[in-house]
């Protein structure tokens, strides 16, 4: 009788729990977190496609032409001293340095160069825009002063040229 | 349609009522020879064979039994089991009926009747019919139920062979005693005797109702007044025998519906209450079995959605890994350092669009401002670039803060200097590129207030200083 009362309320407890079991809290929501993830995953990989797609150019330039940073660094000097004479500019001072800025690598070119014109100036941005191809680079200050009596222009500049490591090994 | 059947040691009476109306009666004797079949009669062989037992006794019986011994002494406080038990042992085929409330009656009574062997022999017959009884009473319990609920009473009824003192007290018969018919010359004697019994037994202590149930006019039309009887009651029978109207009050007792509670069952109230326990089984199996089916099929239900859901999640995962792994295998077949190349593309994009106007467009606009105004020299040119932090929208990357200075060669009034400067400053501004011109120093400012001039600075050719910020715009490089 005892056995039997107590089957009756183990069978009656079963009965109310089981249901009450499969309403648990199941993966669904780690499940759906995945899923998020992977679309991430998938938008991204897209996207990196897309900007090789876009960029053949590129990745043909570094694929033809490797270079490392010392490389980028003496070509920016021997440019812009070629430049300089090509466009009979005096470079009194020229110094290309490494430097780390908000976590982007660089290469700081800064010059004292006295030219005939202004449009020279830009020729010798030119030059370091040729050595850096596809490497962004940006001119971050520059004064231009005349000087009356030679009817020069004296120029201090600095550039910033970017570079990224495990391209430009 | 209701039925009852009417049994004692005279015969049995099949009494059929509709609305508490007799509708037709058969009487039979309760001998019968083995071998042949019980057939009941068409009008008891019906749709249901439900039937209302009403048990009577003989005098003989009420005599060899009765509920209360004459001159027996009453013993009150009984304890109920003990006298079940004792009862049990004493009539071991009693109808056994307890009080519910056993402390408002002071005692437990009992209302025991023997069914005689032939009949029980009978009913045994009848069921083998398949006719089964759904309650047992006694004709004690009709009238003690019947007129002894209220106030205790006195009840006499008549049957045709004898009369019958039943005490009732709470609806339950305490005492009852047959006399016989032989002797109703002798029916206010005896009746005095009763009470004079249950006056000694201490059953009743004052004065108490009387019911007249079936008694023949001429012993009660001129019944005197007896000292314990308060008040005398002829209750008017209707029907043509008292079994009659005593089944009528049967068959509207309120003790009915519970009847068989409290009976120790004969065989044919048993197969009703099975049938009825089955009923209630099956009830309770059939609940059972749907609660089990819902049960299950709500978890069989969450369940199956569960791994629907997991299949639908895995077969998602799996295509967008697919889809993953295709772009992967694409990027490595553009370049074999793609996932490094990618990264150093977007960061290149970033740092491009954050960058400051080109110098080229800032000298584009320096130049045509100055070609327009010849008499204004460039003399000294400087700028910066504010923040190099990648801009969110496309509208303006980060500002570029110019500085210029230079002289006016002019060689008309301050004023036509200080004017051809504010139409400078004026043409400047029209640059959509331009923003925040400040004028640090203008042809007026060289002076300091006083008639005096700074001999350094000719009045011919008076300085300008400016500030402005340009903004370089994706659409403008071209």
């Amino acid at each position: 009788m005892r056995l039997k009362q107590f089957s009756v309320i183990a069978f009656s407890i079963g009965l109310v729990s089981l249901p009450l079991w499969s309403l648990r809290d199941g993966h669904s929501e780690q499940w759906a977190r995945d899923v998020r993830e992977l679309k991430t995953q998938r938008l991204h990989s897209a996207r990196a496609l897309d900007i090789l797609k876009d960029h053949s150019v590129v990745i043909e330039s570094v694929g033809n032409r490797p270079a490392s940073v010392e490389s980028l660094t003496l070509s920016l000097i021997e440019n812009i001293k070629l430049s300089a004479i090509n466009l009979e500019a005096k470079i009194t001072q020229l110094s290309v340095v490494e430097s780390e800025e908000v976590g982007k690598n660089t290469l700081i070119v800064e010059f004292n160069a006295v030219v005939n014109r202004a449009i020279d100036l830009l020729a010798l941005f030119d030059a370091i825009r040729e050595v850096a191809d596809w490497r962004p680079m940006q001119v971050r200050r520059c004064t231009l002063v005349r000087e009356t009596e030679a009817a020069r222009l004296r120029a201090v500049c600095t550039i910033q040229v970017y570079y990224f490591l495990g391209i430009d090994s | 349609m209701k039925r009852v059947l009417y049994v004692c040691a005279d015969g049995a009476r099949w009494m059929r009522f509709n609305k508490g109306e007799l509708v037709d009666a058969l009487e039979e004797s309760v001998s019968f020879d083995k071998p042949i079949p019980y057939k009941p009669s068409h009008a008891i062989n019906s749709i249901s064979n439900d039937v209302h037992l009403l048990v009577d006794c003989e005098q003989t019986e009420i005599d060899i039994h009765p509920l209360l011994q004459l001159g027996a002494s009453w013993r009150n406080q009984s304890n109920n089991s003990a006298l079940k038990n004792k009862l049990a042992s004493q009539f071991p085929d009693a109808i056994v009926r307890s009080a519910p409330k056993k402390t408002l009656l002071n005692a437990v009574f009992v209302q025991h009747i023997n069914i005689p062997p032939a009949i029980r022999r009978w009913l045994a017959h009848v069921e083998r019919s398949a006719i089964t009884v759904c309650s047992i009473s006694t004709v004690d319990e009709v009238v003690a139920e019947r007129w002894g609920s209220i106030e205790d009473s006195l009840v006499i009824t008549a049957s045709s062979k004898f009369l019958r003192h039943t005490f009732c007290q709470s609806g339950h018969a305490v005492f009852t005693r047959a006399v016989g018919l032989a002797h109703e010359t002798n029916f206010v004697s005896e009746l005095t005797q009763t009470l004079a019994h249950l006056k000694s037994t201490g059953l009743i202590q004052q004065a108490v109702q009387a019911y007249f149930v079936g008694v023949p006019d001429r012993l009660v039309s001129d019944f005197p007044s007896i000292e314990l009887i308060s008040h005398s009651t002829v209750v008017p029978i209707e029907s043509d025998t008292t079994e009659i109207f005593l089944a009528q009050q049967l068959l509207s007792a309120k003790f009915l519906q519970t009847n068989s509670r409290y009976r120790h069952v004969s065989h044919m109230l048993q197969k009703f209450l099975q049938r009825r326990a089955r009923k209630k089984q099956i009830g309770h199996r059939v609940l059972f079995g749907v609660l089990v089916v819902l049960s299950l099929g709500f978890t069989a239900l969450n369940e199956w959605q569960r791994v629907n859901e997991h299949r639908e999640f895995t077969a998602r995962k799996t295509e967008l890994r697919m889809a993953i792994a295709m772009n992967q295998e694409e990027a490595v077949e553009l370049s074999p350092q793609a996932a490094v190349m990618s990264g150093a593309l977007l960061e290149k994009i970033s740092i491009e669009s954050a960058q400051g106007i080109s110098p080229a467009i800032l000298l584009t606009i320096l130049g045509d401002v100055f070609t327009q105004y010849r008499k204004l020299e460039l003399q000294e040119l400087s700028w910066a670039v504010s923040s190099l932090e990648p801009s969110s929208s496309d509208a303006a990357a980060n500002q570029t803060i110019v500085n210029l200075a230079g002289s006016i060669f002019l060689g008309e009034s301050l004023r036509d200097q200080q004017q051809v400067f504010n139409e400078f400053t004026t043409y400047l501004e029209k640059f959509s590129e331009l923003s925040h011109l400040v004028v640090l120093q203008t042809p007026l400012m060289q002076f300091n207030g006083s008639s005096s001039i700074d001999p350094s600075e000719l009045i011919g050719n008076p300085k300008f200083r400016l500030q402005f910020n340009l903004n370089r715009y994706l659409g403008n490089e071209t």
